[in-house]
């Protein structure tokens, strides 16, 4: 209303943006993104197809999160390292002492077996690595 | 900004114009790289190692898939019904309003998918409270390697 008014006047009025602490605003933005961005630290070897379902929970801190990826073929992959099925439980229990909230997240492709991620879960059970979550996609 | 005038005074002004240029590039550069994405999936709680916790059988619902993906449900008193999967839900959904300890044993086997797993998971956790991750529980396949 008050820009209206002010052309209705017809006399013009000097108007400026002050930008001077524009640039303090916007590094002000910056150094807030960069101290909240947790960089994609790991990528799978063989990215897996995920189930879909309904009841998912987004699990908040990734910096809480141990990936653990199961192919098809088999192939456990825990964050950057390819292991076998015996080395699961000593590579989470490591991960375990750095970080006692640690959450398992399965990230198991659907057309693997389920006799394999069994064994996985049974290998987090031995290594007390209780928290655990399956990934799935969402089923809309 | 009327200040006194001296008699000589050199400018010594940096150029602050573009700053803000400069620092909305690198943003939108961190904003573009971050990864948004959130990881979700289905939480749930494993039983600490060691023996089992005894459970009255009265508050067992076991729900079986075998290796072809076919979902069978038994609960007390009743013999293995096959079902599917929005019948699994709405009879565990009964199931659980008459005895809210049910305690919902999922037992697949070997060769089944992991997807039917999920699927079957999925349909429990949403026939129950969906933040109650204890009132299901994970039974190890015949023939799986021996446990702790």
């Amino acid at each position: 209303m008050a820009s209206v008014s002010r052309k209705m006047q017809g006399n013009e009025v000097e108007v400026n943006i002050p930008t001077s602490s524009m640039s303090d605003i916007a590094f002000l933005l910056l150094i807030f993104f960069i101290v909240t961005t947790v960089f994609v630290q790991f990528r799978p070897e063989h990215p897996p197809e995920l189930p879909r379902a309904e009841s998912i929970d987004a699990l908040k801190n990734k910096r809480n999160i141990a990936n653990l990826w199961i192919s098809p073929e088999g192939i456990i992959q825990i964050d950057s390292a390819l292991v076998n099925l015996d080395q699961v439980a000593p590579t989470v229990l490591r991960k375990l002492q750095h970080n006692p909230k640690l959450i398992v997240l399965i990230k198991s492709d659907e057309r693997t077996k389920y006799g394999m991620v069994s064994d996985v879960i049974e290998e987090l059970r031995r290594a007390q690595a209780l928290r655990i979550a399956f990934s799935a996609k969402s089923e809309l | 900004m009327m200040m006194g005038k001296k008699p000589v005074e050199a400018s010594a002004e940096i150029p602050t114009s573009s700053m803000s240029d400069i620092a909305f590039l690198l943003l939108v550069f961190f904003i573009v790289t971050t990864s948004m994405s959130q990881d979700k999936g289905i939480g749930t709680t494993l039983p600490p190692p060691g023996e089992p916790l005894p459970i009255p059988k009265e508050n067992i619902a076991s729900v079986w898939i075998n290796n072809r993906g076919d979902v069978a449900l038994k609960m007390m008193g009743r013999d293995f019904v096959t079902v599917s999967l929005p019948q699994l839900r709405e009879l565990v959904e009964q199931r659980i309003i008459q005895n809210p300890n049910l305690v919902v044993s999922i037992l697949a086997q070997k060769e089944a998918d992991y997807k039917t797993f999920i699927d079957v998971f999925d349909e429990i956790r949403l026939a129950g409270s969906p933040h109650d991750w204890s009132k299901i529980s994970i039974a190890q396949p015949p023939g799986a390697r021996s446990g702790p």
